[in-house]
């Protein structure tokens, strides 16, 4: 059952922070990129239209993945059989007794809240006021922050588990933003790639340049986070090397740096490429960076999708 | 200079006051009462058993028994109102003997952990 729990959490993993970073994108990048393209509609509602089908494609994936979570956490819970589940009420007790649950229920809502607010997109203005923008990233946020609650530092306890589940919470928001708002990045790009018009080109510019200030703030975040949770949860080096999950936990920091240096090469050289450059060239180049970065992030989510089910490995290192 | 004491001494008072309260996955005994393979001159009224994580109440259950496999709790073992890392579980009077304490437990985290000790009331 180890495997199929790894499986459906990778799945859950990737398609939550593929949501949450198109809405981050859609609000702090797209729009107000769109807002310089002194009037033109075509490229904004080609993207705003590729945007709303990924988030209702990956809102899909969240809700099958996490039921097909519910279902096995409640088997594993309770020591029996997956085809058992739903005998006993085993899966209404995990609901309502147990915090998985209460972060299972409250995620559902968020799911739900964000699939209503995002209907506007569709439509030709997209989430026109400012205010609506952000309550879609605050229920965007709130989705992906809340995984906090069904890993390690729930089971924490006093301040220690509050500041925890914090420091998680905004590790996952910041990984939304960066990882999951490479997809749609790629997909402005593309479409920006094949249009004629000189304001495509003011768009996609616009975008990479506010991509990238998204870009530093996440990386800040996720360094500072991910030293918090690695001193919480590992707290040595002998445990960092000597422990299995010591291990996983470098080989996603190790990604975390290739991805870094990926991202260095489009901030200092593609970047200012695009900026002056009249061809669409810098353009296709960093779509192809993107998504190679955005591949390694899915590798990072395959880690830490094995890294909930390991004990960590400060536990290793205090038993007998 | 001055200043960079200061701070270093607040992280290392904020790390210390983390690391008491550190508790992870896969629970472990911490702490119980009667403790594991001691000899009670007088006959517990319960046993305290404190983990190194939050448990969750519904899945977490602790069972006494004594030497010939009888139960010996009153099966009301609960958690503290307010503290999820400690279980208690009533005791009926218990006349000198072996007694073996079997706990099972899930993390709030959904990690499964089990154990057992025995302890001896009498001489």
């Amino acid at each position: 059952m180890d495997d199929s729990l790894i499986l459906v959490r990778a799945v859950h993993f990737v398609s939550t922070l593929l949501v949450s970073g198109v809405v981050l994108f859609l609000i702090f990048v797209a729009e107000p990129a769109f807002r310089k393209s002194g009037g033109d509609t075509h490229l904004p509602t080609i993207v705003r239209r590729r945007l709303a089908y990924s988030a209702w494609i990956g809102l899909t994936f969240v809700l099958i993945s996490g039921a097909a979570w519910l279902l096995i956490a409640t088997a594993r819970m309770n020591d029996i059989p997956f085809a058992e589940v739903f005998s006993n009420a085993a899966v209404w007790t995990v609901l309502t007794q147990t915090d998985f649950g209460y972060d299972w229920v409250t995620r559902l809502f968020l799911a739900i809240l964000l699939a209503a607010a995002l209907l506007p997109v569709h439509s030709t203005r997209g989430i026109a006021s400012k205010w609506k923008g952000l309550i879609a990233v605050s229920f965007a946020a709130g989705l992906v922050a809340t995984l906090a609650w069904a890993g390690h530092a729930a089971a924490g306890t006093g301040f220690a588990r509050t500041f925890h589940l914090i420091a998680d919470g905004l590790h996952l928001i910041a990984a939304a933003a960066w990882i999951g708002a490479l997809v749609p990045l790629a997909g402005l790009l593309a479409a920006a790639e094949h249009r004629v018009e000189e304001s495509s080109i003011t768009i996609a510019r616009e975008a990479v340049l506010r991509f990238s200030t998204l870009g530093i703030v996440s990386v800040v975040t996720l360094m500072t986070t991910g030293i918090i949770n690695t001193l919480m949860l590992v707290g040595s080096v002998t445990v960092l090397i000597g422990t299995d999950y010591g291990r996983l936990l470098l080989a996603k920091v190790v990604l975390f740096l290739v991805m870094l240096a990926i991202a260095s090469v489009n901030r200092l050289l593609l970047t200012p490429h695009i900026i002056r450059a009249q061809s669409s060239e810098p353009l296709r180049q960093l779509r192809i960076n993107s998504l190679i970065e955005a591949t390694i992030g899915a590798l990072i989510l395959i880690i830490v999708s094995v890294l909930g089910t390991l004990p960590p490995g400060i536990q290793e290192q205090t038993a007998g | 200079m001055r200043n960079n004491r200061r701070i270093t001494g607040a992280i290392v008072a904020a790390l210390i006051l983390l690391s008491e309260n550190v508790a992870f996955a896969h629970a472990q005994l911490r702490r119980a009462v009667p403790a594991p393979a001691a000899i009670v001159g007088t006959a517990p009224s319960e046993v305290l058993l404190n983990f190194s994580e939050s448990l969750e109440a519904s899945f977490s259950s602790v069972v006494v028994r004594d030497s010939v496999g009888k139960r010996v709790d009153t099966a009301d073992a609960h958690l503290d109102t307010g503290d999820r890392t400690t279980m208690r579980v009533s005791l009926t009077p218990l006349v000198p003997g072996i007694y073996i304490v079997e706990w099972r437990v899930l993390t709030a985290d959904t990690h499964r952990a089990e154990g057992a000790f025995i302890f001896r009331v009498g001489q």
